[in-house]
C-alpha cells in the first residue's frame, strides 16, 4: 500500500481552497483570545470585566496588565490587545462621546492622544475625562460655527480659551 | 496645541447615539474569530516560508535538516527552553548571563557542493532576551554550519 504524502499547507488550507480545513492551532487560539478582548471592549461594564478591572486595576478606562503574578490567561490576552492585529483592526464609531476617554482612548486618528501630545496631557487636569466632558468646554461650538482649524484661535469663549482655561485651573 | 485643534476639527459629537467599537475586518463590524484566523494566517505564511522551503531539500541529510528545523522553530532543548518547561531552575541560568552580548540575527549560509551556489537557509533570530540563549544559540549554529561543510558536496 502508497501512503499518499500531503504537504502540511494543503492540509491546513481552508476546504473552500481545496485544503483539508485543519486549523493551524496556534493562529487559532489566538483568533479565539481575540475574542476575549473584543468582549473586553464591548461588554465594559459587566460582572466579569469588573471581575478583572478589581483584580488588576483599571487606568484610563483600561484594565491593566497585572505584571508576572496575573492569571496565564490574562497575560495572553494582554500581550494580544497589545499587537498590531487587533489594534489596527478596531476604531472607534463616536456617538456622544460618553463612554470614550479623551485622552487614552484611541478615537481620533490611529493614536491615542496622550501619546500624540504627551506634553499637554501632562499638564491636563482631567486626564480621566471622557470626550464629552472635554466637548462641554465648547469645542462643540466651534464645530457647529464650521471654523477652520483656526478658527479655534479667536473668539473671546472659543474652545481653544476654554481649553487653556481647563490646563490652568 | 494648535495640532490638537486641527485634529478634534472634524470630529462631531451625535447626541442620542452611544459611543461603538468597530471591527474593520467584518462588513457587519462585529468581531468573528474567522476574520481574525484568517489574517493570522496570512501572517504567520510569509514570515516562516522561506527558511523552511529551502530547508527541506532532499539533498541535505535529514539529521541535518531536523537539527536545523527544530533550531529555527526555538525548539532544541536549550537552557532557557528547559527553564521555561521547568526541567532546570533559575540558578542555572544565572551563571552565563554576565556575558553581555547585544541582540544578534544569525544567518546561515551553505555553500553547496561542485555547484558552488550560495544556499541562504535563512535567519536565526535570538527569540528570547536570555543571554544564555543567544550563546547557546552561536554554537548551534557554528555546529550546522560545521556539519554542512563537512558532509560530501551535495549537489543540487
Amino acid at each position: 500500500m502508497k501512503i499518499s504524502w500531503v504537504d502540511w499547507n494543503s492540509v491546513c488550507r481552508s476546504k473552500e481552497v481545496g485544503g483539508l480545513g485543519v486549523r493551524r492551532i496556534r493562529e487559532f487560539n489566538n483568533a479565539l483570545l481575540g475574542k476575549w478582548c473584543w468582549r473586553l471592549l464591548v461588554e465594559k461594564g459587566s460582572l466579569w470585566c469588573r471581575v478583572l478591572s478589581t483584580r488588576y486595576g483599571e487606568e484610563g478606562g483600561h484594565v491593566l496588565e497585572g505584571g508576572c503574578d496575573a492569571s496565564s490567561w490574562w497575560r495572553v490576552v494582554t500581550t494580544i490587545r497589545r499587537e498590531g492585529l487587533f489594534r489596527d483592526n478596531v476604531s472607534r464609531l463616536m456617538g456622544n462621546g460618553k463612554l470614550t476617554m479623551f485622552w487614552s482612548d484611541v478615537w481620533v486618528g490611529d493614536k491615542a492622544l496622550l501619546d500624540r501630545f504627551s506634553r499637554l496631557f501632562d499638564l491636563s487636569l482631567r486626564k480621566d475625562a471622557p470626550v464629552f466632558e472635554m466637548s462641554q468646554l465648547g469645542w462643540g461650538r466651534m464645530v457647529r460655527r464650521g471654523s477652520g482649524g483656526r478658527g479655534c484661535f479667536c473668539g473671546r469663549r472659543s474652545w481653544w480659551g476654554n481649553f487653556v482655561y481647563h490646563f490652568i485651573m | 496645541m494648535g495640532e490638537l485643534c486641527l485634529s478634534l476639527h472634524n470630529v462631531t459629537l451625535q447626541v442620542d447615539k452611544d459611543d461603538k467599537w468597530l471591527w474593520k475586518l467584518e462588513s457587519s463590524n462585529d468581531f468573528t474569530v474567522r476574520s481574525a484566523y484568517k489574517v493570522l494566517i496570512h501572517q504567520q505564511h510569509s514570515a516562516t516560508t522561506v527558511s523552511s522551503k529551502v530547508l527541506w531539500h532532499k539533498d541535505i541529510p535529514l539529521k541535518i535538516v531536523l537539527f536545523a528545523w527544530r533550531l529555527f522553530r526555538d525548539r532544541l532543548p536549550t537552557k532557557d527552553n528547559l527553564f521555561r518547561r521547568g526541567v532546570i531552575s533559575s540558578d542555572a541560568l544565572v551563571v552565563v548571563v554576565r556575558w553581555n552580548l547585544p541582540l544578534i540575527y544569525f544567518y546561515i549560509v551553505i555553500f553547496l557542493g561542485k555547484s558552488g551556489t550560495l544556499f541562504t537557509v535563512g535567519w536565526v533570530s535570538a527569540p528570547s532576551s536570555l543571554v544564555c540563549l543567544r550563546i547557546t544559540s552561536i554554537n548551534l549554529v557554528l555546529l550546522v554550519v560545521t556539519i554542512l561543510r563537512r558532509d560530501k558536496p551535495f549537489c543540487n
